[in-house]
């Protein structure tokens, strides 16, 4: 039996161990990222998993000066997601949404 | 680049100036039915609420052609839930190495909760999408559960100057992510966003 407290805490890991695997199981896919800190958006192909972080090589955020690098994105800051699969609707590039 | 900034920032000012059904349509790739969703949505939500039903029930059933036998075992769970007793033995199997199979019940909560109508907060005090700032507040029928996230779609956005902004894009929320939620929510629905 245990405590309420220790259940919770494993609540969380499990349902970030899952993000991490849902990641991985997405690499060479685009991603559509949210995350409440700067610059807020990144678009870009999912490149590998470095523990809990996503390696991302980003080709659109906010910032033109942010863009075209590799972030490595803590998944535990991602507020909201979309991971585009072969089929699925296309993350639209910046200029379309614009 | 420069350019783009340029007119990222431009369209930002313009963004934020912009009337309600401006800004949609400032935001929508290349769909110009974003009003005509939203009216639909006004006049009868129930309808378009039925449309969707049968939309995502065909979309299940393509998922569960490509998804692993995991998805096809929560389908199985959905149908038969007197026999959850045996279904919970076979999960024991997967959730063996992370937890008790106890640790489930939001999961299947939200999985009975697919098809419905839900909104949802999640935690940040907000967001941020091309300079536009908004209450993370979704609204919109689940379609997909995983162990990890939900998907919405379609999802309305409440940003403040277009509170029935529907994204583009289906959105995926981690359930570690999610503050608050409550289900059967009408999206047409006004309320103040402060």
């Amino acid at each position: 039996m245990t405590s309420s407290r220790s259940a919770s805490y494993s609540h969380n890991v499990m349902h970030d161990m899952a993000l991490v695997d849902y990641f991985r199981a997405s690499i060479g896919q685009r991603a559509f990222i949210l995350t409440p800190s700067y610059p807020f958006m990144f678009i870009g192909e999912i490149i590998s998993l470095v523990g809990d972080q996503v390696e991302l090589a980003v080709e659109t955020t906010h910032f033109a000066q942010l863009e075209n690098r590799n972030w490595l994105i803590h998944i535990d800051n991602i507020e909201v997601f979309y991971i585009e699969f072969p089929g699925d609707p296309r993350i639209p590039e910046l200029n379309d949404m614009l | 680049m420069g350019n783009k900034r340029d007119e990222k920032e431009k369209q930002d000012e313009t963004l934020i100036a912009a009337e309600n059904e401006n800004t949609n349509k400032e935001l929508e790739i290349s769909e110009d039915n974003t009003e005509e969703k939203e009216l639909a949505a006004e006049q009868g939500n129930d309808k378009k609420e039925d449309e969707e039903l049968e939309e995502e029930e065909e979309e299940e059933e393509d998922e569960d052609e490509d998804d692993n036998d995991e998805e096809d075992e929560e389908d199985e769970e959905l149908e038969e839930e007197e026999e959850e007793e045996d279904e919970d033995e076979d999960d024991n199997d997967e959730e063996d190495e992370e937890d008790d199979e106890d640790d489930d019940e939001f999961f299947e909560e939200l999985t009975s909760l697919i098809g419905q109508s839900v909104l949802i907060v999640t935690e940040a005090s907000q967001l941020n999408l091309l300079g536009q700032t908004f209450r993370p507040i979704f609204c919109g029928p689940i379609v997909e559960v995983e162990r990890s996230h939900l998907t919405i779609d379609p999802v309305t956005i409440k940003i403040l100057n277009a509170p029935f902004f529907q994204f583009p894009l289906p959105l995926s929320i981690p359930l570690e992510k999610i503050a608050q939620l409550t289900p059967c929510f009408d999206c047409s629905e006004r309320f103040p966003l402060i």
